[in-house]
């Protein structure tokens, strides 16, 4: 790491978001990792471990402008990219920007908004751009979309389909916390307060070089063929739909890269690939039959594959 | 292969091996092709080279062929044709060569590799002895090896354009020795089936190599003319003329007259062949054996580009492809382009012509006018001495002028010398009466022209005289240098007798060789001692022409006899021979494409391999997919010193840079550590 003092801000960027989720740090991680690699993050749990106090949590720590969407089934595409009004004085339609013009976007309860509100979303995270009255705006960089998503059984969801899953670079699951963390949840002040006491760590600058440091890690030979096997290996795995696309693979580089960076370091080891594996195969990987897709499965499913790729393949070199 | 690679570009150290052993497998041309070419050949390697160092751009397109132009001028202009093996040969060298320039990325490696290995095959065209067996392997030995230098750089199959630089980074040391065993065994491997392909395999009654060539070589040996200084230039020359294994007795050295060209014609300074000389004997004159002195004997030719097979007085048997001359001379019908070997069995005490024909005697008496007037002068006196008598049979006072002639050089100041004083106009005046230094031209000549003077008729044969006697491989070495020249005088009734006048001056020449006559070296490298090893030496070229050289399609005929395959054509031989090699070639194929990745050829792989596989003896559990972290994590488990504990991580953290990192670690250092780490943990476990 070329910045020592960056990396510092980093790991105390870190250290600040676990202070509010306790016991998280894995899941803190890989949503840096997420933001490091420019992707889209998705978390996914029952309501109330905390998805949006971690959400809110980076906001605040890096620094952007920052909004919040919560989605609701009443809700309208307008409502998220902004809307042209008339103005009498000039004669003329002002548009007025919506919450998505911002840097850093929390889409609370992303499953609950109706299929047409979503993809005004997911069109702007894919672009970068939205189009509104047949002209195109650019959103600010860097855009991140920390989406909330509640499990697909609760009532009065509307699943997100694969193709737009596909969006988000990585998921994470929260999950109940550890006894002694729950412990020291309860026994802690109240997180609203915290949130209130926050500051930024970093900057928006910080976050465009560590973006640029991921994107600089070096990938060697080794690495990028165990990525190639584990891509192989899922899509010739038994009972999967399909396997994960070229844009997972470039999604698992990417992410590992910033796993890399995240350890302090300028080149990707196997164990930053497998290290967020799941998270990249949890929302990717769908099973044939589609009924038995719980997350037990999915986990299952990519730890199995993980285990069934031997690491170093004994001869890379054939040529 | 995919093409990418291909194309990949080269390290400099690959270069470097390539172009070494390109110089090196390009140096026999010296022998064999003329300076130009060989200039132009080098000169183009060393572009190559200097290319390397100042980081020259490439060649411009345009100039390549206009270069391949001038190779192919400089070959016509020193060979004035297109055609033959020696211009094949020069042709390759000349385009491996002009390879070399444009030299740019792995296949044209690799190219050059097979090229280079080819030149050195045909090497063998031109000289088939074991030193050019020798650095033939060697040659080889180099090019496997710059092919192994090439091989192991770390290049990916699946590198994309913008990765490549920095993959080609880790460029491993080649470890120099093992690098060079792991040729050493590739050759190894290959030998068995050499020898059975050696063997077995359909041979052409002629080799190639005996292909006639458009030009003689210009090799020294015997040439079918005489004139001062011509024998003594070959006394100079140590290399074989030919080698004798005797079958029955071996004849002591004085009797060992080999029997080459005999000389008619004499201009006042030149002696020279007769066209009649050449014709074959009568079959009446055939010799037969007479006595029991016959003796039988084969010898190993050495090649001479002449049609001369050198043999003792009188031949009796000969090889079927030669007759015997009126001079009975041995005289193939083919020029002796290489080894070949013959038997013989020689009648020495045979009479050859009794009687000679007016028109020959009128030859053998025959002087040029008004030459050497002193020398006539005195033959005339000695011939008022002991007149001529009648009839022709009454030979006693022919014979004691002969001898007279003997006794006049032998008692007078005569010298045995290598550098004798030119001889001018009158060169018999001269060298009779003043000069009285000369080698056995001189005396033979001499001796010839003062008995033609005389009217005996007379003629000098050349030859070689004696050969080194190896006692361990039981055979004469006749050397270039053991060249001779000597006298024959014709008698009635006697017929031809051999008179060796050198012998009066330094009968030591004829007992025990040239070489103990003079106390001074020849030259500044000519000691003793290395005579001796030379001669010695001798002995491994001796068993290479007899196994080797000599493995004819006739002995190939009778090893197959032997082993009982006589009766099957040669196409099934061939087939049965190379049947099961074809078939284990393609299994042992199959078998590496379907198990290639057992055996990593990735020498830090294995080395990694096996520290797993060694802890793993121990009782550690891995599975495949636990990484170099994961792998330190379940060790250091077990373990309880902190040493070791280290170590574990240590070897994971090599690992990770070794394989995953920019750093560039060299394999030896990675080797190292990893198995000094592994003795450390397995110590600790116990």
């Amino acid at each position: 790491m070329s910045d020592t003092s960056l990396f510092h801000r980093l790991q105390q960027a870190q250290a600040q978001v676990n202070q509010l989720i306790v016991g998280k740090r894995e899941a803190v991680e890989t949503a840096f990792a997420c933001l490091l690699a420019g992707g889209h993050l998705l978390i996914e749990d029952i309501p109330g471990v905390g998805k949006t106090t971690l959400a809110h949590t980076l906001a605040i720590t890096l620094g952007t402008s920052w909004q919040r969407i919560q989605f609701t089934s009443d809700m309208l595409p307008a409502d998220i990219v902004g809307v042209s009004i008339y103005q009498r004085q000039s004669d003329s339609f002002e548009f007025h920007p919506g919450p998505v013009f911002n840097q850093l976007i929390l889409a609370d309860e992303i499953n609950r908004g109706t299929p047409k509100t979503q993809s005004a979303l997911l069109e702007a995270m894919a672009e970068n751009q939205v189009t509104v009255d047949g002209k195109t705006r650019e959103l600010p960089q860097p855009f991140f979309v920390i989406a909330t998503q509640n499990p697909l059984d609760t009532a009065g969801t509307f699943p997100l389909p694969d193709s737009q899953l596909d969006r988000f670079l990585l998921s994470i699951s929260l999950g109940y916390p550890a006894p002694d963390e729950e412990r020291k949840l309860l026994a802690g002040t109240d997180r609203q307060v915290m949130l209130k006491q926050l500051t930024a760590v970093l900057q928006t600058s910080d976050l465009a070089s560590l973006q640029q440091q991921t994107r600089d890690v070096f990938r060697s030979e080794e690495l990028l063929n165990y990525l190639q096997a584990l891509l192989s290996a899922s899509r010739e795995w038994p009972g999967l739909k399909s396997g994960l696309s070229p844009r997972a693979g470039l999604a698992l580089m990417h992410c590992a890269s910033a796993i890399a960076v995240l350890s302090g370091r300028d080149y990707c080891l196997p164990e930053d690939i497998q290290r967020v594996f799941l998270n990249l195969c949890h929302h990717r990987l769908i099973h044939s039959n589609n009924i038995d897709n719980s997350d037990n499965t999915a986990e299952q499913l990519s730890a199995d594959i993980l285990a069934s790729v031997a690491v170093m393949e004994a001869d890379h070199h054939r040529i | 292969m995919n093409k990418a690679i291909k194309s990949l570009p080269l390290s400099s150290k690959a270069v470097l091996w390539l172009l070494g052993s390109l110089l090196i497998a390009s140096l026999p041309g010296w022998l064999i092709f003329p300076s130009a070419i060989m200039l132009f050949s080098l000169a183009m390697i060393a572009w190559r080279f200097l290319n390397l160092y100042y980081n020259w751009r490439p060649l411009p397109n345009w100039l390549k062929p206009l270069l391949v132009i001038i190779a192919m001028a400089t070959l016509y202009l020193t060979y004035g044709q297109l055609y033959g093996r020696r211009i094949a040969a020069a042709m390759l060298l000349l385009m491996m060569s002009l390879k070399a320039v444009e030299l740019h990325n792995r296949r044209d490696a690799r190219v050059l590799a097979s090229l280079g290995v080819f030149l050195a095959t045909t090497y063998f065209l031109f000289l088939q002895n074991p030193t050019m067996l020798v650095y033939g392997l060697t040659i080889v030995v180099l090019l496997l090896q710059s092919l192994n230098v090439l091989q192991l750089e770390f290049i990916p199959t699946t590198a994309t354009a913008d990765q490549r630089p920095s993959l080609l980074r880790q460029v491993p040391e080649i470890p120099g020795i093992s690098g060079l065993i792991s040729s050493l065994r590739i050759i190894l491997y290959a030998l068995p089936l050499g020898i059975v392909l050696f063997i077995v395999f359909p041979r052409l009654a002629t080799p190639l190599w005996g292909v006639p060539e458009a030009a003689l070589d210009g090799k020294s040996g015997l040439s079918d003319e005489m004139s001062p200084g011509s024998i003594q230039n070959l006394f100079m020359d140590d290399s074989p003329a030919f080698r004798v294994e005797f079958l029955t007795r071996r004849p002591p050295n004085s009797e060992l007259y080999w029997r080459g060209p005999v000389l008619w014609n004499f201009d006042g300074r030149r002696w020279s062949t007769l066209y009649r000389g050449y014709r074959i004997i009568p079959p009446e004159q055939l010799p037969a054996v007479t006595t029991e002195q016959s003796i039988r004997y084969r010898v190993q030719l050495e090649p001479s580009e002449r049609r001369w097979l050198y043999a003792l007085d009188y031949v009796v048997e000969k090889p079927a492809d030669s007759r015997l001359t009126r001079g009975y001379q041995l005289y193939a019908k083919q020029p002796v382009t290489n080894p070949r070997t013959y038997s013989i069995t020689s009648e020495p005490a045979f009479i050859d012509i009794p009687e000679l024909s007016g028109a020959y005697r009128k030859m053998a008496l025959d002087l040029p006018a008004g030459y050497n007037p002193e020398a006539s002068d005195w033959v005339r006196q000695l011939r008022l001495q002991y007149p001529v008598q009648q009839p022709s049979y009454n030979t006693e006072n022919d014979i004691l002028l002969i001898k007279s002639v003997l006794e006049y050089f032998n008692q007078e100041e005569f010298y045995y010398s290598l550098n004798p004083p030119l001889l001018g106009h009158h060169s018999v005046d001269e060298f009779l009466f003043d000069t009285r230094s000369g080698f056995c031209e001189h005396y033979a000549s001499t001796f010839t022209v003062l008995m033609r003077m005389a009217g005996i008729p007379a003629r000098v044969v050349t030859g070689y005289q004696g050969g080194y006697y190896n006692q361990a491989g039981e055979y004469l070495l006749v050397r270039q240098s053991d060249a001779h020249a000597w006298a024959e005088v014709w008698l009635d009734g006697k017929g031809w007798l051999r008179v060796d006048p050198t012998s009066q001056v330094a009968p030591e020449r004829i007992l025990s060789g040239a070489m103990d006559v003079f106390s001074n070296p020849r030259n500044w490298h000519d000691f003793t001692w290395l005579r001796e090893l030379r001669n010695n030496l001798d002995l491994i070229q001796h068993f290479w022409n007899n196994w080797v050289m000599d493995f004819s399609a006739y002995s190939q005929s009778q090893i197959l006899k032997n082993l009982g395959l006589g009766k099957l054509g040669k196409r099934w031989i061939a087939l049965i021979i190379l049947l099961p090699i074809f078939l284990t070639i393609a299994a042992t194929t199959l078998f590496l494409l379907k198990y290639r990745s057992i055996r990593s050829r990735n020498p830090a792989v294995r080395a990694y391999r096996s520290y797993l596989k060694q802890l793993e003896k121990a009782g550690f559990k891995f599975s495949i997919s636990d990484d170099a972290s994961t792998v330190a994590h379940k060790v250091s488990e077990k373990l309880n010193n902190k040493q070791s504990i280290a170590a574990a991580w240590l070897v994971a953290e090599s690992v990770n840079k070794y394989f995953y990192s920019k750093q560039a670690i060299s394999i030896k250092a990675f080797e190292t550590l990893v198995k000094g780490s592994l003795s450390k943990i397995l110590r600790d476990k116990g």
